[in-house]
């Protein structure tokens, strides 16, 4: 998943940042809203986390320009303004839940995974297709109830595949939302680590959990 | 000392202006026709004088007058003209008016060739006398001749008299017609100044933003001062909100800052979560704008709207029912980042406290505003709804995970003068009414009831 953070204190957005890769997100930062109108335009995230009072453009600024824009991705709101008006502002200019600083970081983890799990129609922290089944709280992936070990690029396809059951996935899109901005981006990446995760999740090959489409991408297997 | 009108002190002045102005010109006027009468009469008297001299002269030594002069009125006794003849300051000659009068005065003769005019009393009438003295050749002698013509003052009292009622007749009118014109243009002076009073009154109950009607020059000058005082109260109650929210911010990222730390320790973040929860309260305690001058009556529907939408975001998962009775009308005379605070605070308790069912009903009466909130959740035990109340009684006497909403809804409700009464709903979960009594009715005029 690709996550956008945008908060102008430094300290903070470090601190984000690590908790958020460490949680396997791919992600991209930004210390005032020039920046994440920027980023947001240029990237399909699958959250943003932003701070209402920004430099440059504020915070609600941000999320009213992208909702303009028909930029859809969940918008989480950090904010120190603890008003009821400032949420209710925040809310109605487009952000989809907001968050109090302070904050503990669990809380803000537990946010975002369901402002996601949200937007891809997905009910349940558990992601399920047959007997595949991913938990997004615990980050843990089992088939037919037996633990598999993965990589954090092949949970990150796997989670992506999974919350898009419905659509065919291409390389690119793929790629977009697994890693961030500063990853030089090669698509042969991408088939090495479906190839591996193939082989992870059925290593008998009856299952045949991940279709190709041809030249259109990758779909979880409806029959499964 | 009660201080008068304004009304009543210019209709005083203007009341004691005619008083005294009306009987001087009066007293003025009479002064000035008495004395051009007066000055007539002699006239008149001098005239006569001449006509007798010439009808006088010395026959053998004796004055001689004829019998019927060519003034008719002396001749006609009681005409209350009369003509008296001196010679050698002996009376010799009377006129045939004088015949009715039983006394006449005598009046003093002038020198040779002078004239002496007299008002004389006598007998409590009133004489107007005229006298000349000439030298008259009798047998190669001059002899001083005095002639006098008097006359009563009835006739000229007469005069006075009508001038005097026609005076005070005319002096009656132009008083009426100048009273009519001081209320008229005391009403013209004092119309701005009332409807100025208008205007302030209004920006007072919040139906317009500023005086903005035109007012004379001497008035325009208060209108623009009253307007920046309206706009600096408004501009430093947003200032000093928005420095209190800075204020806010710059503690509390560092806050959230030493919270995310994966090495703090337990027990340090219990009292970093007090420090946020005093550092967030006291904060709005101290922005809470409390009652005051200028406060706008803010609609409550669109508000209410409002929120339901944001806790519809809040609480998506919940596919919670939010319904709202409210007539369009009602209005809640609170600054309107308070009454937010007020009743998102409420409504998002209900929120996470429903099963399905968030109802909030709004009631307006003359004098009192009862908004209810209630949800379908398990509701609260009657033993705790005291302590729910009270929990914004102290400070400090909220405990760690407790959530400060309701505190905040306290101190509101105390500031504001509202009261907070916690029952069960029909819903079957819990139901916070709250109320506001005005007791003065400074509120607009739209009081529909539902």
């Amino acid at each position: 998943m690709r996550i956008l953070i945008v908060e102008d204190d430094s300290r903070l957005l470090t601190q984000l940042d690590v908790l958020m890769r460490k949680h396997g997100y791919s992600v991209d930062l930004a210390d005032d809203g020039k920046k994440a109108l920027y980023l947001l335009n240029e990237y399909p995230y699958d959250i943003a986390i932003i701070d209402i009072g920004l430099p440059i453009i504020d915070g609600i600024d941000v999320i009213k320009t992208i909702r303009q824009e028909k930029i859809n991705c969940p918008v989480l709101i950090l904010t120190a303004r603890d008003r009821w008006q400032d949420k209710v502002e925040g809310l109605e200019a487009g952000a989809d839940d907001f968050l109090t600083k302070p904050f503990h970081m669990e809380e803000l983890l537990a946010r975002t995974k369901a402002l996601i799990r949200r937007a891809s129609g997905q009910a349940s922290p558990k992601l399920e297709q047959g007997s595949i089944q991913l938990d997004t709280l615990t980050e843990e992936v089992t088939v037919n109830g037996r633990a598999v070990d993965l990589t954090a690029y092949e949970y990150k396809v796997l989670e992506y595949l999974l919350m898009n059951q419905q659509k065919i996935i291409s390389k690119t899109e793929l790629t977009e939302h697994i890693y961030d901005q500063d990853f030089d981006l090669d698509s042969n990446v991408i088939e090495v680590f479906v190839g591996r995760l193939r082989k992870k999740l059925d290593p008998t090959g009856e299952l045949k959990p991940i279709e190709t489409v041809r030249g259109r991408g990758y779909r979880m297997n409806r029959n499964l | 000392m009660i201080p008068l009108s304004l009304k009543l002190r210019v209709f005083l002045a203007t009341f004691t202006a005619l008083v005294i102005f009306v009987p001087l010109t009066a007293l003025a006027l009479e002064k000035a026709f008495i004395s051009s009468l007066t000055q007539s009469l002699y006239e008149q008297l001098r005239t006569h004088s001449v006509t007798l001299i010439t009808e006088f002269e010395f026959n053998n030594g004796q004055p001689v007058m004829p019998l019927s002069l060519r003034n008719k009125k002396l001749n006609i006794p009681g005409s209350e003209l009369y003509a008296l003849v001196k010679v050698n300051g002996k009376l010799t000659w009377l006129s045939e008016s004088s015949l009715a009068e039983n006394v006449l005065p005598l009046p003093k003769e002038p020198q040779i060739g002078n004239e002496l005019l007299e008002t004389i009393s006598y007998n409590n009438i009133i004489f107007y006398s005229y006298g000349y003295t000439a030298e008259f050749e009798n047998d190669g002698v001059f002899t001083p001749v005095t002639f006098f013509l008097v006359q009563t003052s009835s006739g000229f009292d007469r005069e006075v008299a009508q001038f005097r009622a026609t005076l005070w007749y005319w002096l009656g009118i132009i008083s009426v017609i100048l009273v009519l014109i001081l209320l008229f243009s005391m009403y013209a002076a004092l119309r701005p100044l009332d409807k100025l009073i208008e205007q302030i009154k209004q920006v007072e109950q919040g139906k317009i933003q500023k005086i903005n009607k035109t007012y004379p020059p001497e008035l325009e000058r208060l209108k623009s001062n009253i307007n920046h005082l309206i706009e600096a109260e408004q501009t430093q109650r947003q200032r000093y909100k928005n420095s209190l929210s800075d204020l806010a911010h710059s503690i509390k990222t560092p806050l959230a800052v030493l919270l995310g730390q994966s090495a703090l320790q337990e027990e340090a973040r219990a009292p970093l979560m007090q420090i946020k929860q005093i550092v967030e309260r006291q904060l709005k305690r101290a922005s809470t704008t409390a009652k005051g001058l200028w406060l706008q009556p803010e609609p409550l529907r669109p508000l209410i709207e409002q929120i339901f939408q944001a806790m519809s975001k809040i609480h998506q998962q919940k596919e919670l029912e939010l319904t709202l009775q409210c007539h369009p009308s009602y209005y809640i005379r609170i600054d309107k980042t308070d009454a937010i605070e007020l009743l998102a605070n409420l409504i998002d308790n209900a929120c996470k406290a429903a099963h399905h069912v968030v109802r909030v009903s709004v009631d307006q009466q003359a004098k009192k505003l009862t908004i209810k909130i209630e949800d379908d959740g398990s509701g609260i035990p009657e033993e705790q709804r005291e302590t729910i109340i009270n929990r914004g009684a102290r400070l400090d006497s909220y405990t760690q995970g407790q959530g400060i909403g309701l505190a905040l809804v306290s101190d509101l409700l105390s500031a504001y003068a509202g009261h907070l009464q916690v029952a069960t709903s029909e819903l079957g979960g819990a139901s916070f009414i709250i109320t506001f009594n005005y007791s003065t009715d400074k509120t607009p005029s739209t009081k529909s009831s539902v």
